[in-house]
């Protein structure tokens, strides 16, 4: 098992690598000074060309991409923003736990919700419940995050004045954009373990239990459920990585001090060690949650487990 | 068994869309929050040079002197000063004045500000050209310092938040590069937290020198970049003040009887830039018709609907020696325009392109643009650049017609025009129309040595004139800038720039 952690964390090495590449080449040949971003609109042109030359981008495209890499490698550093000064990494550490309580409480908001929904969904397939639901999650996979979040604000902070429609500090400012986050993924879970469920309960040892007179609902949470939950784990856990990358729009709409914003930001001052770093940091948690989805299924399926070697 | 499990169910729908969390109320009268749009970069008076970040600034930092509605200088950190030449300046500091730190100021912190000031390059353009090592301190609460080169807009200048007294020990005690995080100053409110993007909270300073003090205790300064989300937490009295209000909601701000709206002249200009170095710009007759062509008063009515007004003149009309008052609109002629076409080589018309930045009033008086000049046979094809590429593309010259606005940093002719018009700030200094003409550099560089008072008036008036029939500039658009406040909120007196000195807020019963 350590060794198959291992063997995974080593392989994120040249995924970043490709990544920081990709973004980096991207940056370099796109418009816009850093340098004057960094200094501001009035600086001289001498000031531009000294910077230009502290910041190293005078250099060739793979010298700078080297220094980058190095830095990284060997000082843990991801260098310095063009605009506040700060340490990247203290930029990112500030915004990101902004981004993962936002996503973890859309992912939560989802599980809790769509599962049990498709489940209920599921065993009674085509009631009125079921044809219901599916409605909503319909609706649910095809409301884009923007409009979902506008309504909420009409609806509950204009309206109903109940909740606010920014920041991020109280619990009661969560609630607005974990709903409209999580929305999309209440939908896909509940369609999702509503046809795992459906493939499942159909399955002939369902019946055989059914017909050896077992309690229905141990049939159900134990037998099915059990069986139904990889697929189920596999996309919460793919809702959760989509969740941190796409928080963006959302962190927008409710003024959250995460990730996204901090990127965009970055973006339109050409604050390229920021942008870099971001991009860095969201591949590997990216990354990271989908190691602890695949060492989750051992513990849902023991024949998994074995062949973690 | 089904029943409990759909019970369950229900209540756990309904509680994820039902949770009712706490009303939220207006925090009590010991604290201030407001709504800003755009977060501060810095808190380093010389590292950078904008509008969020010098807003943030006038809280807890002061300056040698400020200046009052008029534009008249006031004395601040500074009780007196004499000007014995014009290149020669003399302050007697106030004295007992602490900073945050506990410290003194004294005649050192100032000769320490100015010095940082004088090497940064963001702030360049308004401390550069003090005197390497001019400056002299007589006494603790004595400074002098001299300039290269007379400069009457300078003295100004010191109200403006690069000019900003720091203390010494606490930049050399936290180094240059922290200092931004942790600033100390000798303002009305010190700083306590900055969380990048959502807030910032700044204490009252119990032993500021002013009186009288700040009326309450804490200040919050929230990050809020959606314009309706700003009036949402107005509203429903989760802020007591909220900036940068859009003209949608304006009448619904003033409608509300628990709240209101604060409006106060802008001193930037927009304007339709025609980039003289590239042709067929350069031919004084095109650029005529392009004038001719254009309806700005209804364009500016249509885009910016009663917020601001339509540009008259190169810089705002309430600032000393504008004439822009006296001037209206220019009035839209197609028929002249297309014989000023013809006459210029262009019978059949011409095809130009304008460049924006993505900004939504630009793009929309670029759509408007195009169509009142598609009458005169004037083609426009729209470019749509994002900032940073935007800005490149200005400095390169390779731009035909472009929008952009200008700020002075200080309410002087000179900071107003020589940027955007002297031949040696060409480019990357902020002439983006690439004007190169004798005249306009011989009147600039008068403006600038001549001491205030009648000779200074006409040669700015002259140089209006002048520009005015160049036409290197169609003016669009002078800014407003709308705030809205609970109606208990007394005493906020909006900044045309924008650095509302909110520690001044008082609060009605």
């Amino acid at each position: 098992m350590i060794k198959y952690i291992i063997k995974r964390l080593l392989l994120l090495i040249p995924v970043m690598l490709g990544v920081s590449l990709a973004v980096f080449t991207l940056l370099h040949f796109s418009n816009g000074d850093p340098a004057r971003a960094s200094l501001g609109q009035n600086a001289s042109e001498e000031a531009v060309q000294a910077e230009r030359e502290r910041l190293g981008l005078n250099d060739p495209f793979f010298v700078q991409y080297g220094h980058y890499l190095e830095n990284i490698v060997f000082h843990f550093d991801l260098g310095e923003s063009y605009r506040s000064h700060k340490p990247v990494t203290k930029e990112i550490l500030d915004a990101a736990p902004a981004t993962f309580k936002l996503a973890s409480l859309a992912v939560t908001l989802a599980v809790v919700v769509g599962v049990p929904i498709g489940i209920v969904s599921a065993i009674h397939q085509y009631s009125f419940f079921d044809n219901i639901m599916m409605i909503f999650a319909l609706i649910g996979i095809s409301m884009p995050v923007f409009w979902l979040g506008l309504l909420l604000i009409i609806f509950f902070s204009v309206q109903l004045g109940w909740l606010p429609s920014s920041g991020f500090t109280h619990f009661n400012q969560m609630i607005l954009p974990s709903i409209a986050l999580g929305a999309q993924s209440v939908a896909v879970i509940t369609r999702m373990t509503r046809s795992n469920m459906l493939e499942v309960i159909h399955k002939d040892y369902i019946r055989t239990a059914e017909a050896k007179g077992q309690k229905h609902s141990v049939i159900i949470w134990k037998h099915a459920l059990g069986n139904a939950l990889i697929p189920i784990i596999t996309i919460i856990g793919i809702q959760f990585g989509q969740l941190l990358g796409g928080a963006l729009m959302t962190e927008v709409i409710f003024s959250i001090p995460g990730i996204g914003r901090l990127m965009v930001d970055a973006i339109k001052a050409r604050d390229i060690p920021i942008v870099l770093g971001g991009v860095l940091f969201v591949a590997v948690a990216f990354a990271c949650v989908n190691l602890i989805v695949d060492l989750l299924y051992a513990f849902v399926d023991p024949r998994i487990k074995s062949q973690y070697t | 068994m089904k029943k409990h499990l759909s019970l369950l169910l229900a209540l756990l729908v309904c509680l994820s869309f039902l949770v009712v969390a706490r009303p939220v109320q207006a925090e009590g009268h010991d604290t201030l929050t407001v709504a800003t749009a755009y977060d501060a970069i810095t808190l380093d008076p010389v590292a950078n040079n904008d509008s969020p970040s010098s807003h943030a600034m006038h809280q807890i930092y002061q300056g040698l002197i400020d200046l009052d509605k008029e534009s008249n200088p006031i004395p601040v950190l500074a009780e007196s000063w004499e000007l014995p030449d014009d290149v020669t300046y003399v302050f007697h500091l106030r004295k007992g004045v602490k900073f945050h730190n506990g410290e003194e100021m004294k005649a050192e912190d100032v000769a320490f500000s100015f010095e940082r000031a004088r090497k940064a390059p963001a702030v360049a353009h308004i401390f550069g050209d003090i005197k390497e090592g001019s400056f002299e301190m007589p006494d603790d609460y004595t400074i002098k310092f001299q300039l290269n080169k007379p400069n009457t807009g300078f003295f100004k200048c010191l109200a403006h938040a690069s000019g900003f007294i720091v203390s010494k020990k606490a930049v050399e005690e936290e180094g240059e590069k922290k200092f931004g995080q942790n600033p100390v100053g000798t303002g009305p409110f010190k700083f306590v937290e900055w969380k990048k993007n959502d807030h910032m909270t700044f204490e009252r300073f119990e032993d500021f020198w002013g009186d009288p003090k700040p009326a309450y205790k804490t200040m919050i300064l929230r990050v809020i970049p959606e314009a309706t989300n700003r009036t949402i937490e107005l509203e429903s009295g989760a802020v007591d003040i909220a900036y940068e209000l859009t003209p949608q909601d304006i009448e619904r701000v003033e409608s509300n009887p628990d709240l209101q709206v604060l409006r106060v002249p802008e001193y930037s200009t927009q304007y339709l830039g025609l980039n003289l170095s590239q042709k067929p710009l350069d031919d004084i007759r095109v650029r005529q018709a392009i004038a001719y062509g254009l309806d700005m008063k209804a364009i500016d009515a249509a885009v910016w609907r009663g917020v601001g007004k339509a540009a008259t003149g190169p810089f705002e009309g309430s600032m000393q020696y504008s004439i822009a008052n006296d001037m209206e609109p220019f009035a839209r002629d197609v028929e002249k325009a297309k014989e000023l076409l013809k006459e210029a080589g262009y019978p059949d018309g011409l095809e130009l392109t304008l460049s924006t930045n993505e900004k939504t009033e630009r793009v929309d008086m670029a759509g408007w643009i195009k169509n009142m000049l598609a009458e005169c046979g004037i083609s426009v094809k729209i470019e749509v650049l994002e900032w940073a590429a935007y800005i490149e593309k200005l400095e390169s010259g390779e731009q035909q017609m472009f929008q952009i606005g200008w700020t002075p940093d200080a309410p002087d002719a000179d900071m107003a025009l020589w940027p955007c018009f002297h031949s040696s700030a060409k480019g990357a200094g902020g002439n983006y129309v690439f004007l190169e003409d004798e005249k306009v550099d011989k009147l600039l560089e008068d403006g600038r040595k001549t001491p205030d008072g009648e000779e200074r008036a006409k040669i700015y008036k002259e140089f209006q004139e002048y520009i005015d029939e160049l036409k290197p500039w169609i003016y669009e658009h002078n800014g407003e800038v709308v705030i809205g406040a609970a109606k208990y909120i007394q005493n906020l007196e909006p900044s045309p720039y924008a650095w509302h000195p909110i520690w001044k807020v008082t609060f009605a019963d």
